[in-house]
Parts: structure tokens; C-alpha cells; sequence
């Protein structure tokens, strides 16, 4: 899905001085994300996913380097990068007292939307959080997903291109959560919306988005499509044999093709770049002993973390 | 316009809060007890312009805005931007294609109607009553010195509303800013004339010319001197206090003109003003590279 670049960096930095030593926030980013795509922004906690979210939409100031949304300047024309990108922070809150009607009209004005067009648009973002029936009912009495839903309402109104997500489940329930994230693919799906999902989890990341940006200590340490991840890894080979001994462990991961063997109880799991099935078998036969089971399976993503970056997902 | 919309909203919010209807009553009630006073002042004698209404006795309007209005300023101000950062609201606002500053500017307008408002209607009430009751009307040089009188209390109102903002903005906590304005106002209000009458008893009995310096030196540092002065100089034709002295002198000879009296007014008002700027500006350099998440 190689379409027009909505996020451009380049060496995008953020430092913080703390007690006189520096921390990296965000160090040399260089992301692009394409028109369209589901992007997940996945990293671990204070692996920088929220402050490249706040340069991007020119609300805190970089250290150094640059970075474009929309064809937006983010550190001279981040105005105009708020008027076509929503945002939903990760912690954040709406007026507690007024209505979801009167909160959603408040933004809307500073929005510069129509006057004539106000109602009309809050009635139709309301439609799709299905929150309609809760029109006039104080903020304070929605649950949190409810809220997280009407956050949505309020980016939807303003028709944006692009909308960053702070980790928008953290603290949903399961049927809450499942409920916003077909939300997000569907506002991807029927208008175009390119999604920037932050996220430390990822099954999360997994289940929304097409592409993933994996981040660590501020460095953006792959970027790729989830088939691209796949294949990177290539496959995995569970292997049960009468007795797996360290000979035999040694043994497979000296093969060329092996990136790496666990022994998970008196299993084998190797991931390979190709179908070495028939190596282990004369490995195992050769030092004596008999396979029992030997079967492919396709590795899963938080598999392919754990074993490329040696992070653990989720 | 967006200034507008954001001022709007705060008014309605401050004029439907709790606390700002207890002070406004307060205020209220204090304002037609000023006017009594003058009532009975008026039996004795004392009042014969419309003016004396309004600078005579303890409570005056001129103490009662002295000493009272910077609350209301800092009711209005202490929690303004705290509180929003606080509830995590702030964060919706800074992601509308608005800049800082017009955040601060429809804040610092809100604040300006709220206290137009509450000042207005002591006013109306201060000056209905005693009309009422004692049927003296005022002239119309006097209703130009009492519209003054009336701008330079808001700015007077508005420095200390803009400086708990300032602290709204610093300590980014509602309790500490509440906390730092409240003993500011307390201080200068209230702690530094005693300290200056106690400093004078230090001094030698005869050292009356030393005493008063001390003083004038230490009431001089303080807003609230400084709007009393200026407020006596501005209402009433018969005062003529040196900007720069505590002694609330009227003039023996002859009224002053509303020229004359302006001359004696405006470097006090300066001072106060400057107050203003200085918070204001102070709120929006803080503000504007503050990093807010
Ligand atoms: N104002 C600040 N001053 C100093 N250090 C900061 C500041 N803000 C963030 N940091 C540091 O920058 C790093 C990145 O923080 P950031 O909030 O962007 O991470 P994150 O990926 O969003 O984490 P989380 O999952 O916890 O939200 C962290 O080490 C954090 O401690
Ligand atoms: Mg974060």
C-alpha cells in the first residue's frame, strides 16, 4: 500500500534532561506512514510512543530533526496539522458536567466548523459511537468506554485525515474494547481514515493494524507489514523425540538455516528460515535416538518479537 | 473567535460555580452595608457630595474592593489552567487548531466579564441604595470619576486574578496555587501594614519624621496602598494625597479638577497596571512552552 506519505520524519529527537543525565526520548526517528494504512506504533512503557504522538501533532517542541503530517510543517504549521488530525490522548477528560451534545459543540466551535453545520455533525459522529441515546446525558455518568467512544465522536467531527490513538484500550474491558477496535477498522475502512495506534501490547496491534513500527528506547527498531514480520521469520518446527539431549539440541542449532531452539518442557521449538525437517530427523536418528512428533506450525507475531527483538508482547 | 468562544464558556462557568456565588453575595451583602454607613454618615453630617459616600468609613468601598477583591481575582484565576490540566481536559483543547495563547486570552477575558459583572452589580447596589435613602445625585463629573474609579478597581481585580493564574500555571496543582495566591493576598493585604506599624514602634519615640518613612517605605510595596490612594484621588474632588504618601490628606483649599486629580492618579494606576502586565505576560511565556501531556 505504497500511496502518498501522511507522516514523514527525519531524525525526529526528543531529549530530557533529568538530574543532569540525558534521556532519549525519542532518538533519530525516521517513520513514514502511508494514506490509509492501520498503523500500530508498538513499544514498551517509556519507549517514547506518546511524546513522538505530541511532536508529531506539534504540541510539545523537538529537540532536533524534523517531521511532516499532512503535508504540515509540525514545528511551523502544527495549527494546521490539529485542524485535519484527531487525537485521543492516553490519559485525558471532557467536562464532567456538560452533556456529550455540549462537549462535542464546544470543540466543534473551536474547530472552525460551520455554525449551521454543528448539530448535524455531532448528531452524525454520535450515530457512529452509537452514543445517540446518550445525547444530553452529562459525561460523568458515561463508563469509560463510552467516554473513549465519545472522544472518537469528537475527532470524527472535525473529518479528519489521520487520527493518534494513545493507547486507546488500556483500561476497557474486553467487550469494550473489542467493541472500539472494529470501531477504528471501520473508520479506516469507510472513510479513509489513516489510524496511528500506539500500543504496548501486541495482540492489540495485531488484531487492528496492517503495519507495524516497533520502538524501543526511543529508536524505531523495525518497521513492516505483519506478512513482512512473518516471513522475516520464516517457519517453526516442534520436534519430539525419545530423548532430547544437549548433544542433539547442539546439534540443530548448528544447522545454517536455525535462527534459534527452545526447550519447552520436553518439547523442541526451532525457528528456521526453511523446512529443516529433514536435518533434525537425521540428527536425531543419528545420535541414537527416535523422533516421535515432527511438525511444522506458523510461528506467531509475539513469537517473532521474542525471538528477532527480544521483546515479549502482551 | 476562538478567543470568544472559550471566554463565553468560562463566564458561564464561573458564574454558575458555587464559589463564586458565595463571594458575589458576599460582596453583594458587604456593598449595601457600605451604603448604611454612609446613610448614617449622612445624618451626622459628614456626607455632602455624592462622593463622600463612597470614600468616607471603615466600610467604604474603597476597602471593601481593597481588601476583598483580590479573592475574587483569585477565585477566578487559582484553578484555571490547573485544573484543566489536572482533569486531563486540556489536552482535548491544546488538540484544537488553536495556539496557547488563545487559551490564556479567553481565560483572561472570562475572568474580565466575571469580575465587570460582580464589581457592577456592588456598584448598582452601592450607589441605588444610598441615592434612595439620602437623595444625593451625583454630578456628571463625578459619574466620569466613579466610571474610572470603577476601571482601574477591575484592573486593580484583574492583576491579582492574573497573578494566580501565574501560580495556576507554575505549580500546575489547584491546591498549591490556591494556597500560594491566597498567602500572597494575605500578606500584602493584610501582613505588611502590621509590619509597618510595628517597624515605626521600633524607632525611638521622637523619631517621628523616621517612623514615617519606614512606613511610607513598607505600605509602598504593597498593591492595596496603592489602590487606595489611587481610588481617593480618582472619586472625590476633595483629595489630594501625593501618589507616594499614606496619608490620606484632603485638600484644604479647593475641590480639585477631574485633571488635576487624574495627575495625582496615574502613577499609582501605573504600578497597578504594571502588576497586571507583568503576571499576564509572565502566564503566557510560562505557558506557552509549558509541556503539558
Ligand atoms: N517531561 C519529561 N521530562 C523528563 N522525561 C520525560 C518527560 N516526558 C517523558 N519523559 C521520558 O521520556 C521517555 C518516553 O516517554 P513516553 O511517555 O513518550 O513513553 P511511552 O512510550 O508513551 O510510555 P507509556 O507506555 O508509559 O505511555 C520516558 O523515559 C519518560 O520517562
Ligand atoms: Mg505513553
Amino acid at each position: 500500500m505504497n500511496g502518498k506519505a501522511i507522516i514523514e520524519t527525519k531524525n525526529l529527537t526528543k531529549i530530557y534532561h533529568v538530574d543532569g543525565r540525558e534521556i532519549r526520548a525519542v532518538d533519530n526517528l525516521n517513520l513514514t506512514v502511508y494514506e490509509g494504512e492501520l498503523f500500530g506504533y508498538l513499544g514498551p512503557n517509556g519507549s517514547g510512543k506518546t511524546t513522538t504522538i505530541l511532536m508529531l501533532l506539534g504540541l510539545i517542541q523537538p529537540t532536533s530533526g524534523e517531521g511532516k503530517v499532512a503535508g504540515y510543517d509540525i514545528i511551523r504549521e502544527s495549527k494546521m496539522i490539529r485542524r485535519v488530525a484527531g487525537y485521543i490522548p492516553e490519559r485525558y477528560s471532557f467536562y464532567e458536567d456538560l452533556s456529550a451534545y455540549e462537549n462535542l459543540e464546544y470543540f466543534a466551535k473551536l474547530n472552525n466548523i460551520p455554525k449551521n453545520e454543528v448539530e448535524e455533525r455531532i448528531k452524525w459522529a454520535l450515530e457512529i459511537v452509537e452514543l445517540s441515546k446518550w445525547i444530553n446525558a452529562p459525561v460523568k455518568t458515561f463508563s469509560r468506554g463510552m467516554k473513549q467512544r465519545l472522544a472518537l465522536a469528537n475527532v470524527l467531527i472535525r473529518k479528519p485525515k489521520i487520527i493518534f490513538l494513545d493507547e486507546p484500550t488500556a483500561g476497557l474491558d474486553p467487550h469494550a474494547t473489542a467493541k472500539f477496535r472494529s470501531l477504528i477498522k471501520k473508520l479506516n475502512n469507510e472513510f479513509n481514515i489513516t489510524i496511528f495506534l500506539s500500543s504496548h501490547m501486541l495482540h492489540e496491534v495485531r488484531q487492528i493494524c496492517n503495519k507495524i513500527g516497533f520502538l524501543k528506547d526511543g529508536r524505531l527498531i523495525a518497521i513492516d507489514t505483519i506478512d513482512g514480520f512473518m516471513n522475516k521469520m520464516g517457519i517453526k518446527v516442534i520436534l519430539e523425540a525419545t530423548n532430547i539431549n544437549h548433544k542433539i539440541i547442539k546439534s540443530i542449532e548448528s544447522l545454517n538455516d536455525v535462527n534459534k531452539v527452545l526447550k519447552v518442557n520436553d518439547k523442541l521449538v526451532i525457528y528456521a528460515r526453511n523446512d529443516v525437517r529433514l536435518d533434525i530427523s537425521k540428527i536425531v536418528t543419528g545420535l541414537g535416538e527416535y523422533v516421535l512428533t515432527l511438525k511444522i506450525e506458523p510461528p506467531t507475531l509475539e513469537e517473532v518479537f521474542f525471538i528477532v527483538y527480544g521483546e515479549k508482547g502482551g | 473567535m476562538s478567543t470568544i468562544i472559550i471566554a463565553l464558556k468560562e463566564f458561564s462557568d464561573h458564574v454558575t460555580s458555587r464559589r463564586f456565588l458565595i463571594l458575589f453575595t458576599l460582596l453583594s451583602v458587604l456593598s449595601v452595608l457600605s451604603a448604611f454607613s454612609s446613610i448614617s454618615r449622612a445624618f451626622i453630617g459628614e456626607v455632602k457630595m455624592f462622593s463622600d459616600i463612597l470614600t468616607l468609613g471603615r466600610l467604604s468601598i474603597i476597602y471593601l474592593i481593597g481588601e476583598l477583591g483580590p479573592l475574587i481575582g483569585i477565585a477566578l484565576g487559582f484553578d484555571s489552567i490547573s485544573k484543566e490540566i489536572e482533569s486531563g481536559s486540556m489536552l482535548l483543547l491544546l488538540s484544537c487548531p488553536i495556539y496557547r495563547d488563545t487559551i490564556l486570552n479567553g481565560k483572561i477575558l472570562g475572568g474580565l466579564l466575571t469580575i465587570i459583572l460582580a464589581l457592577g452589580t456592588s456598584t448598582i447596589l452601592l450607589t441605588g441604595f444610598t441615592l434612595a435613602q439620602i437623595g444625593i445625585a451625583p454630578t456628571s463629573e463625578e459619574i466620569i470619576r466613579l466610571i474610572l474609579y470603577f476601571l482601574a478597581s477591575i484592573i486593580y481585580i484583574l492583576s491579582y486574578m492574573a497573578l494566580s493564574m501565574l501560580t495556576s500555571i507554575i505549580s500546575k496543582r489547584t491546591s498549591i496555587s490556591l494556597l500560594t495566591s491566597i498567602s500572597i493576598w494575605i500578606f500584602f493585604t493584610f501582613i505588611m501594614p502590621m509590619i509597618a506599624s510595628s517597624l515605626a514602634t521600633i524607632l525611638p519615640e521622637e523619631d517621628i519624621e523616621g517612623k514615617i518613612r519606614i512606613m511610607t517605605i513598607t505600605l509602598l510595596l504593597t498593591p492595596v496602598q496603592h489602590y487606595y490612594t489611587l481610588s481617593r484621588n480618582i472619586i472625590s474632588p476633595k483629595f489630594s494625597i501625593d501618589p507616594f504618601s499614606i496619608f490620606p490628606r484632603r485638600s484644604i483649599v479647593k475641590p480639585l479638577t477631574l485633571i488635576e486629580s487624574l495627575n495625582l492618579t496615574w502613577p499609582n494606576l501605573a504600578i497597578i497596571t504594571s502588576l497586571l502586565v507583568i503576571f499576564v505576560a509572565a502566564s503566557y511565556i510560562k505557558f506557552l512552552k509549558e509541556e503539558i501531556r
